[in-house]
């Protein structure tokens, strides 16, 4: 851990990075309050068709939530409304089996599957289009303006990403920064789920999350680095506190946690922006300018409310000036507004 | 239970003497922290299969033969092991996701 964490501020310093400390005056946090609409599980109706959602998404107007619990995908409207729900369990073509990432672009859902281990392009009704092999574990991923996927690769040394075109030809791609080589010479130490996350920009840029050191990276088209800023420390600390307490938790019942992670997810706001949902005090999201790297948080207020829906968010999604929060138990939306000064 | 693996190597460990040994365990489906801490528990979403080979390398020597002959012969042997573990992906009450190592590995 040492290593990496020297690793990561060596590849701070190459880069010249401006470890945005401070909190922009211009910008100040937006909170979100006020809950405007909600779609609740219940054991009455099947208004919320979800066991397990781990990710949502937006796919122009359309939200995109993807159930790992029942391998299904559900599509809701801006107020929650249920459009569609498609997809099954099984290894079959189309089928799921762990629907763990989840991309839109160029109009189509993109699932990333966990044990079939693959990727399964949807249209928005659940017509299958294409899949793609993985042939390792799934990890984070992003989807190219040619339809090729960019997978974070789970081990190697100098590339971070493999490129798999829509004809199944490989390449490597993107210079693997210091502090995500392997920590050993043989290259046993493989990228953890969760460890990078990344997403491609309208711009073409590719951004990684390092999701242990909390750094920003940002890759141009060619997968050189351009740009890297490590997130405040303001932001990190809570989280490591709490993931912290609650190793040493799991520890007293016997069981070994990996490090943890910053981030539960990293998603494209509608207006293009890095959203990345966290859970630090009352801070449950920072959205991040993608050429400057200047975040912005969102928070919610002290104390219990409706807002706690958006403290345990597995997954959050920005469309204008609403935040979608879903949850174990449902879909939330809550109308953000600037925090009044003082 | 969602289910993938992964291959890697563990790097060799010279003179090593002691052979390890591993057993398999499947991830439990609920992990929780301690009644004395903050409410905390998880559900398995995911798990990864690991496989480790542990190369060993042991030197022996052999004194004396049957033959009359004197002195002795070093020999080094390399013994290969393969062992798998899971690693499993539980979510959180919180909406955060732990990795934890569900065997019983360790050397003995």
């Amino acid at each position: 851990m040492r290593t990496r964490t020297l690793s990561a501020l060596l590849l701070l310093a190459a880069c010249a990075a401006s470890d945005t400390e401070h909190r922009s005056a211009a910008d100040p946090p937006l909170i979100a309050r006020e809950l405007i609409a909600r779609r609740v599980a219940s054991i009455a109706d099947d208004s919320f068709p979800l066991t397990t959602p781990i990710r949502i998404r937006l796919l122009g107007d359309t939200l995109v939530v993807a159930d790992i619990g029942d391998d299904r995908i559900a599509l809701f409207d801006r107020d929650l409304e249920l459009l569609h729900v498609f997809g099954r369990s099984g290894a079959g073509p189309g089928e799921l089996q762990g629907a763990f990432e989840l991309v839109c672009a160029d109009g189509l859902i993109a699932v990333g599957d966990m044990t079939n281990q693959r990727i399964s392009f949807f249209t928005p009704d659940g017509q299958l289009v294409r899949e793609i092999r993985l042939d390792e574990a799934l990890r984070s991923f992003v989807v190219g303006p040619d339809g090729s996927v960019y997978h974070v690769s789970i081990s190697g040394r100098d590339a971070l990403f493999t490129v798999i075109a829509p004809d199944g030809t490989r390449r490597p791609w993107g210079t693997r920064p210091p502090g995500l080589r392997p920590g050993t010479d043989d290259g046993r130490r493989v990228i953890e789920q969760d460890e990078v996350l990344a997403l491609r920009t309208p711009d073409g840029a590719v951004h990684v999350l390092d999701n242990r050191e909390g750094v920003l990276i940002r890759f141009d088209s060619a997968g050189a680095v351009q740009h890297t800023v490590q997130l405040p420390r303001w932001l990190l600390e809570p989280i490591r506190k709490r993931h912290e307490a609650l190793a040493r938790s799991l520890a007293r019942q016997g069981l070994h946690v990996y490090p943890g992670t910053i981030a539960k997810d990293l998603s494209l706001t509608s207006d293009g922006r890095l959203l990345l949902a966290v859970a630090s005090g009352d801070v449950v999201a920072v959205v991040v300018d993608p050429a400057t790297y200047s975040p912005r948080e969102i928070r919610v207020p002290a104390g219990e409310g409706p807002w706690d829906a958006a403290r345990r968010a597995v997954s959050l999604a920005l469309h204008g000036d609403t935040l979608y929060a879903v949850t174990t138990d449902g879909l939330y939306a809550f109308v953000l507004e600037p925090a009044q000064a003082g | 239970m969602r289910h993938s693996s992964i291959t890697g190597s563990v790097p060799a460990l010279a003179l090593v003497l002691a052979f390890a040994a591993a057993a398999w365990a499947d991830c439990a489906p609920y992990i929780s922290t301690g009644i004395n801490d903050p409410p905390g528990v998880g559900t398995l979403i995911g798990t990864e299969t690991r496989t480790e080979v542990v190369r060993e390398t042991i030197e022996i020597v052999v004194s004396g033969s049957g033959s009359g002959a004197g002195g002795s012969v070093k020999r080094t042997i390399t013994r290969e092991t393969t062992r798998s573990y899971q690693v499993g992906t539980y979510l959180m009450s919180d909406g955060s996701r732990v990795r934890v190592d569900c065997s019983t590995y360790r050397y003995i």
